[in-house]
């Protein structure tokens, strides 16, 4: 990227009307060396305390007292105002005509904001919703297994610097090598830096959690913060089968730890796998897998902690077999699911 | 920044002494630097301001829904300030008996800023007051007074580009001399102690 386009960069950031491309221009760019990022973090933090440098101060307290006493006045010091003011005598068509004008400028503004900045390269966003997986092939060569209840955006064409796409939902990536552009995965507060690799990223939102494991290759596991390509940030480097926690709230990654393929990998085989699941995960995992509703008719009295795995199996034939188990009836209405935990009255 | 929609709504629901002193602080030192640039005398800027803000207050029932306070403020500024300079030859005894340097004070903010960064944001300003004079009415809109480019734009009666266009070269300029600063400052941080920066950029 040449000098004079950071600065178009930058100033689109500083008016927030900045695209995903000069996201990622200006991290890239920020990352490249400290003066960079020194350079962005000091203009920035001039920028966003607003505050004029040297202002003139002319009769403010003065002018102040003024206005406050003859807003408040009776009508006798209005007109007194209006006697030693000449401009006072256009009071009301100055009034009116910026009344105009000021409607006419509220609608423009309404209309102006909206207009997303121009974006040459086109975004692509592809999503599934609940009960549908899908594999997208990258032009690149990756091939992504997305997730119901996922979406994956990235640009037509990648920069020749980087390839980044944004993961909402969970999704396996299998990248194509090209070591010149190291590929990224952004899911909300987490960036997954790879090479060559396969690994699986799953941060839903309302689990606050997201989670990355690899499968072959290597990978690094960092932070989204202000500047997350920022080669001294504490990264995470993942070995294969290995796997990484990160938990919104607090911030912070989970020691690595090995994982079971089967769990993390299995959705993109039809493998429905649930390990040690509370009621909460069972609901939300079928509820995706298959598109359905799911309610409950009573609670169970003791916390659920399922386990088991289904490969390929129909709705009916995986709430059969965990009824039995746990103790529930359960009935299948087109979408809506009924579960009716079965508990004994006198015990 | 501070919310200057929600000061306002606060100035029109609770009619508190308190809302309007923080509302005329945040805008009066702002509307008068920006009507200065047209009207050239403060008493003019200053005349010119407290009408606006006066006329806002009186009328503040049917304003109070206003849905951009600065972008309104700004623009009445601006008409004001040109009528103000219309009507001027007939005004023109007013500003000559006034002794008006006694009002003026310069002040400095950023004292609530770290010491390090202090100067760096010195330079940055003194950078700002250097610029064209559009180039820096573009700049101080939009990031002293949280405009967006299209509200500038309309004010300044310029194209929404040639607003962009304007800040992109500010951002560039500042850039810039904050890049030689720090670079300097790495390599010569004793000299740089000696010589005002000032000094130093007359050289760059």
């Amino acid at each position: 990227m040449s000098n004079n386009d950071i600065y178009q960069v930058i100033a689109r950031h500083f008016v927030k009307a900045q695209s995903r491309q000069d996201e990622s221009d200006l991290q890239i760019w920020i990352g490249e060396n400290d003066e960079n990022k020194s350079l962005y973090e000091k203009m920035e933090g001039h920028w966003r305390s607003g505050h004029p440098g040297k202002t003139t101060i002319f009769k403010h307290e003065e002018v102040k007292n003024e206005i406050w006493e003859k807003v408040n006045a009776d009508n006798p010091m209005v007109q007194q105002l209006k006697k030693t003011r000449q401009a006072g005598r256009y009071l009301k068509y100055a009034v009116a005509i910026l009344l105009i004008l000021c409607s006419g400028l509220v609608f423009y503004f309404q209309s102006d904001e909206e207009t997303p900045a121009t974006v040459e390269n086109q975004l692509i966003t592809k999503s599934n919703t609940a009960g549908r997986k899908s594999e997208i092939h990258l032009k690149d060569g990756t091939v992504i297994n997305l997730n119901a209840e996922s979406e994956l955006s990235y640009h037509e064409v990648f920069s020749d610097t980087a390839r980044m796409v944004w993961l909402e939902g969970e999704a396996f990536f299998d990248v194509a090598k090209d070591a010149s552009r190291p590929f990224y995965v952004i899911s909300r507060d987490i960036i997954v830096q790879a090479l060559g690799t396969s690994f699986n990223v799953s941060g839903y939102p309302e689990q606050g959690t997201f989670r990355v494991s690899l499968a072959t290759g290597k990978v690094k596991v960092g932070e989204k913060s202000g500047s997350w390509l920022d080669k001294t940030a504490p990264q995470i480097t993942l070995e294969p089968g290995q796997e990484v926690y990160y938990q919104s709230e607090e911030k912070v990654f989970s020691t690595v730890q090995e994982f079971d393929a089967n769990q993390v990998q299995g959705w993109t085989e039809g493998v429905l796998h649930f390990n040690k699941a509370s009621l909460e995960d069972i609901i939300r995992k079928l509820e995706r897998w298959y598109g359905v509703d799911i309610e409950l008719v009573t609670l169970p009295e003791r916390a659920l902690n399922y386990t088991g795995q289904f490969k390929r199996q129909n709705l009916e034939n995986v709430l059969t077999s965990m009824a039995f188990v746990n103790n529930f009836e359960f009935e299948i209405n087109n979408k809506n699911v009924v579960l009716n935990f079965k508990n004994d009255a006198y015990e | 920044m501070i919310d200057v929609d929600h000061i306002w709504k606060k100035v029109c629901d609770e009619n508190d002494h308190q809302a309007y002193s923080d509302f005329f602080d945040h805008f009066y030192p702002r509307l008068f630097n920006f009507s200065l640039q047209y009207v050239k005398v403060p008493s003019g800027a200053e005349e010119v301001v407290s009408d606006v803000i006066y006329n806002l207050l009186k009328d503040k029932n049917r304003k109070k829904d206003i849905g951009r306070i600065n972008a309104y403020l700004f623009q009445s500024v601006k008409n004001k300030s040109l009528n103000w300079l219309r009507d001027r030859k007939r005004n023109e005894h007013f500003d000559k008996i006034e002794q008006i340097e006694d009002y003026i004070i310069e002040e400095s903010h950023h004292l609530d800023i770290e010491p390090r960064d202090r100067e760096v944001f010195q330079l940055l300003d003194d950078c700002i007051s250097q610029l064209p004079a559009q180039r820096q009415m573009v700049y101080r809109l939009l990031r002293e007074d949280g405009l967006f480019p299209g509200e500038v734009a309309e004010i300044l009666n310029l194209s929404k580009r040639t607003v962009e266009k304007h800040l992109e070269l500010a951002v560039k300029e500042l850039c810039m001399q904050l890049q030689a600063y720090l670079k300097d400052q790495r390599h010569h941080p004793k000299i740089r102690k000696l010589f005002p920066r000032s000094f130093i950029f007359s050289f760059l």
